[in-house]
């Protein structure tokens, strides 16, 4: 039954075995500029700067020989709720009532500054979306416990424990999964035993009882988990205060520090704006401002 | 000086208290390993095996004696890296072993932590992966990977360590029989390149691989030698344990032989033994050993009339069809990765056609991700087919207007490890838990827990008010079964229900799941040991790749022995020793269900034929020992 069924709504990110230059950056380098880009995404506004970016992503994503229907595919699932959130900004943003108008129906109007507002929000969320499934697939998810390590290695020194800290990331990256499939497998088995799960109705202590049997034994088997694993990792000689050597290293290479440069550029145009006229342009086809 | 030292060692959890002194502990335990052995270690659950297991390394500290490895002594901390260098361990659960991101990563994870130079981490995990058949799996998500997969990582993470010894904790109860296998045959290829193996487990079978057995009971070492002598003189029986199959069918057969069998630990041994002792007895006899089949007189066709209890026609599922069409394959090269096939099929089922009549008791086999689980929840309808339909007591059920929940009260299911469902703080509300949701209540919820407790071995007055949580995993597994059974169901659907267990508490609940069939309860189970099945099943039913490629009664599937190994599924040893002393017309043909029915059919043989029409039991005997004692001299 579909309501069991929780593993396969994980399948946002999905890698994409390559040798692109963007699979071969540092991965400190691949999280700057995911972390750049996605703050240039937020940042800029107006349809220019979020088509422009479209582009890009789209010209990226091939150059790196990611199959286009990798991220649309994510893109498509996502739509329907991305048209609940445009619909909701655009009726309760205030500052998008200018424009051509085009009625209205109750307490709501339509003008032609929601309408832009509603573009450019469709088109940022789309950005966003694109970008993610971009940087995930080029990005193996142990570059990303890498990467998390990289990045903040910097502050070692003032006793962040920066490389426990990727191994976090990694383990619980793992225990997601296999903890989605057994809270799965316990809600089944207390289905069995005639649990409904469905709380409608209930007060909130009921509610919260009404749950007991699946979160006491998932609990249980989260904290088994916790002692076998650590102690699976003391086997194989893991101490906490030591250092530890690596498998993969990555040396930062020239191709890094311009990727770097570009994060850096990004932002720098995204905060500037230069599409400015070219913005108002395409705003006037949606009606005088004022 | 002996590799690995372990002097009078005790240990207790839980600082001693006199609640906790029936805890898994150890009460003195002494064990030299040599250089270069294969040592098995057995007891029941409970005997203190994997608290052995964990001084072995230092990962516990004994309270006293001590545990020395290659000189080094465990309660001194700086010598932890060396040893744990040295001694590498295996776990239970493939799952829990795992710390890396990718394949390579995992197996990186100990040199990683010794400091290793990155160059030398990537030569070890390179011959690691080797050793252990993953090659070309380096990049993969360990996520991807088979239980045996799993378990194979964790030993070439083992390896990379280069340790002289490996120390493994039940590490096959989680495997189907083809990754056990593997691993077993893994585990003498590496003890023959020169490591030590300590072999730890309840099942006798991977026991007698071993050079050295040491049998554990209640904190001590309750015997110690090569397997035919433990498996000889030690009463393996009071310390929870079972004898081989091979040898308990010999030791079946001494009254007819004489002890001139010896003392075989697999069946291959046994079966020439008999074949000697067979030519001796009646050297020209040369039995017809093309007898048919017997068809086995279950009840089948009687109740065949009568409309089945439940019947899958056509019924398909699989996993993410219904809510992600659009999810673009997986490329190609993906899938089959340096010639190594991607064993872990998403378990999905295709067209089943399946009925189930009322009071029969079907096996369900089938090769881990053939879908069983999967197929066993739709019988109670948990899962709704996507395809085909599903008719319980002949009524269709049609998921807007079907009474699920009672549906589910009336077909009971109890999922692999029920331990793992609990979540009451006492036993009697935990079982409790069904019934009330059923409307049940006052004296007569009493009486049905009470029931549902002493059905499965537990007794309400003294279990009732006990902590779930404090019960060993035997009780803990006893108390989830009690909870599907106190929604008195009609048919009772176990998925895996014997995984796991030792042979004593495997025997417990086969003698169980006996009685309820008897008193005309419906049981399908699923399982990978295809004796269980023997044992208690009338039907058996082979899942492969989510098809059903076997549905017969079960003499006649065990007669397929070759078609069932071809699915990583072994018939009893039994069977098929029977099977090939009949081809050499020694034997009537026939294929025995169970190890008794075994016994019985080659007493028949070892009677001489000129006197088989009907000695005494004891004439044919001493014939028979006479017999052979001629032929001896």
């Amino acid at each position: 039954m579909e309501q069991f069924d929780v593993t396969s709504t994980l399948q946002f990110a999905r890698y994409v075995p390559g040798d692109s230059p963007f699979h071969r950056l540092h991965p400190g380098a691949k999280a700057l500029l995911l972390l750049f880009g996605l703050a240039a995404l937020i940042i800029v506004h107006g349809t220019a700067g979020l088509v422009l970016a479209l582009a890009l992503i789209l010209v990226v994503t091939l150059a790196a020989g990611v199959p286009l229907a990798v991220p649309l595919s994510s893109l498509a699932r996502a739509l329907p709720w991305l048209l609940v959130i445009v619909v909701v900004q655009i009726l309760t943003v205030p500052s998008a009532r200018w424009g051509a108008d085009y009625g209205g129906w109750w307490i709501f109007t339509l003008r032609g500054g929601q309408l832009y507002t509603a573009v450019t929000s469709l088109l940022r969320f789309a950005d966003l979306i694109l970008f993610l499934g971009l940087g995930s697939a080029v990005t193996r998810v142990d570059e990303l416990a890498y990467a998390g390590e990289a990045l903040t290695s910097p502050f070692a020194r003032f006793g962040l424990p920066s490389r426990e800290l990727s191994l976090i990331i990694t383990i619980a990256l793992y225990f997601t999964p296999l903890f989605s499939e057994e809270a799965a497998r316990i809600r089944k088995s207390q289905a069995a035993r005639g649990a409904d799960f469905s709380t409608k109705g209930l007060g909130l202590l009921r509610r919260v009882r009404a749950y007991l049997p699946l979160f006491v034994p998932l609990l249980v088997l989260a904290l088994h988990h916790a002692e076998n694993l650590a102690r699976a990792m003391e086997a194989r000689c893991y101490t906490v205060k030591m250092g530890r050597t690596r498998l993969h290293t990555y040396p930062v290479r020239s191709l890094d520090v311009v990727a770097g440069g570009m994060a850096a550029a990004i932002v720098a145009l995204a905060i500037l704006h230069p599409a400015h006229g070219w913005d108002q342009t395409v705003q006037a086809l949606f009606g005088p401002r004022g | 000086m002996p590799f690995i030292d372990v002097r009078e060692i005790t240990y207790s959890y839980d600082g001693g208290s006199p609640a906790s002194a029936a805890l898994p502990a150890l009460r003195g335990v002494t064990l030299a390993v040599e250089r270069g052995e294969y040592i098995a270690v057995v007891g029941a659950n409970a005997s203190g095996k994997t608290t052995l297991a964990l001084h072995l390394n230092g990962l516990l500290l004994p309270a006293s004696g001590s545990v020395m490895v290659d000189g080094f002594d465990t309660r001194r901390a700086r010598d932890l890296p060396a040893i744990r260098q040295r001694v590498a361990m295996i776990f239970q659960k493939p799952e829990d072993q795992i710390v890396g991101a990718t394949v390579e990563e995992d197996a990186a994870f100990g040199p990683e932590n010794l400091k290793v130079p990155n160059e030398e981490i990537r030569s070890r995990v390179d011959r690691a992966l080797a050793q252990v058949g993953l090659v070309g799996l380096g990049l993969r998500s360990p996520h991807e990977l088979s239980a045996g997969q799993k378990q194979r990582l964790a030993i070439a993470g083992a390896l990379a360590l280069r340790p002289e010894a490996i120390v493994l904790d039940e590490a096959t109860s989680m495997l189907d029989p083809g990754g056990k296998r593997e691993l077993l045959t893994l585990l003498s290829e590496l003890n023959r390149s020169g490591t030590t193996i300590v072999h730890i487990t309840h099942r006798m079978d991977e026991a007698a691989r071993a050079g050295r057995i040491l049998v554990l009971s209640a904190g001590r070492v309750a015997a110690e030698g090569s397997p035919s002598r433990i498996f000889a003189s030690a009463d393996l029986t009071s310390f929870g344990l079972r004898r081989p199959g091979a040898l308990e069918l010999s030791a079946r057969l001494a009254r007819h032989t004489g002890g001139a069998l010896g003392e075989p630990l697999d069946y291959p041994t046994l079966e020439s033994a008999l074949l000697s002792v067979l030519e001796r007895l009646h050297p020209y006899a040369r039995a017809a050993s093309s007898a048919p089949i017997e068809r086995s007189p279950s009840g089948t066709a009687a109740s065949a009339a009568k409309a089945p209890l439940i019947r899958l026609s056509g019924v398909s599922h699989s996993y993410h069809s219904a809510k992600a069409p659009t999810r673009p394959r997986k490329p190609r090269r993906d899938r089959k990765v340096g010639g190594v096939t991607d064993n872990r099929a998403i378990p999905s089922l295709r067209s089943i056609s399946l009925e189930v009549r009322s009071g029969e008791t079907i096996a369900l086999i089938g090769p881990t991700g053939s879908g069983k689980s999967t197929l066993l929840q739709h019988l109670n309808c948990l899962f709704l087919p996507q395809a085909g339909r599903i008719e319980v007591d002949g009524t269709p059920v049609i998921p807007s207007v079907a009474d699920l929940p009672s549906i589910r009260r009336r077909i009971g299911l109890v999922f692999q490890r029920p331990e793992e469902q609990l979540f009451a703080q006492y036993v009697g509300d935990e079982v409790a838990y069904g019934p009330r949701l059923a409307g049940l209540g006052g004296k007569a919820l009493t009486e049905r827990v009470r029931w549902a407790m002493e059905a499965v071995g537990l007794p309400f007055a003294s279990y009732k008010d006990r902590l779930t949580f404090a019960l060993s995993g035997g009780e803990q597994r006893k108390v989830g079964l009690a909870g599907v059974l106190a929604l008195r169901p009609q048919a009772l659907v176990l998925d895996e229900p014997t995984a796991g267990l030792d042979p004593a508490s495997r025997e417990e609940l086969l003698a169980l799941l006996q009685r309820l069939k008897e008193e005309g309860t419906t049981i399908i189970l699923s399982t990978h040991d295809l004796e269980e099945a023997g044992r208690i099943a009338d039907r058996v039913v082979a899942l492969v790749d989510g098809q059903i490629r076997l549905d017969l009664p079960t003499r006649e599937a065990f007669a397929r022995a070759r078609e069932l190994e071809g699915w990583s599924l072994e018939v009893p040893g039994f069977v098929g020793m029977l099977e090939s002393l009949a081809r050499a017309g020694r034997v009537q043909a026939g294929v025995p269900l169970t190890l008794e029915e075994a016994a019985e059919r080659l007493a028949a043989a070892l009677i001489r034929p000129d006197r088989a029409a009907g000695p005494a039991p004891d004439e044919a005997a001493s014939a028979g020992a006479k017999g052979v004692d001629r032929g001896a001299v």
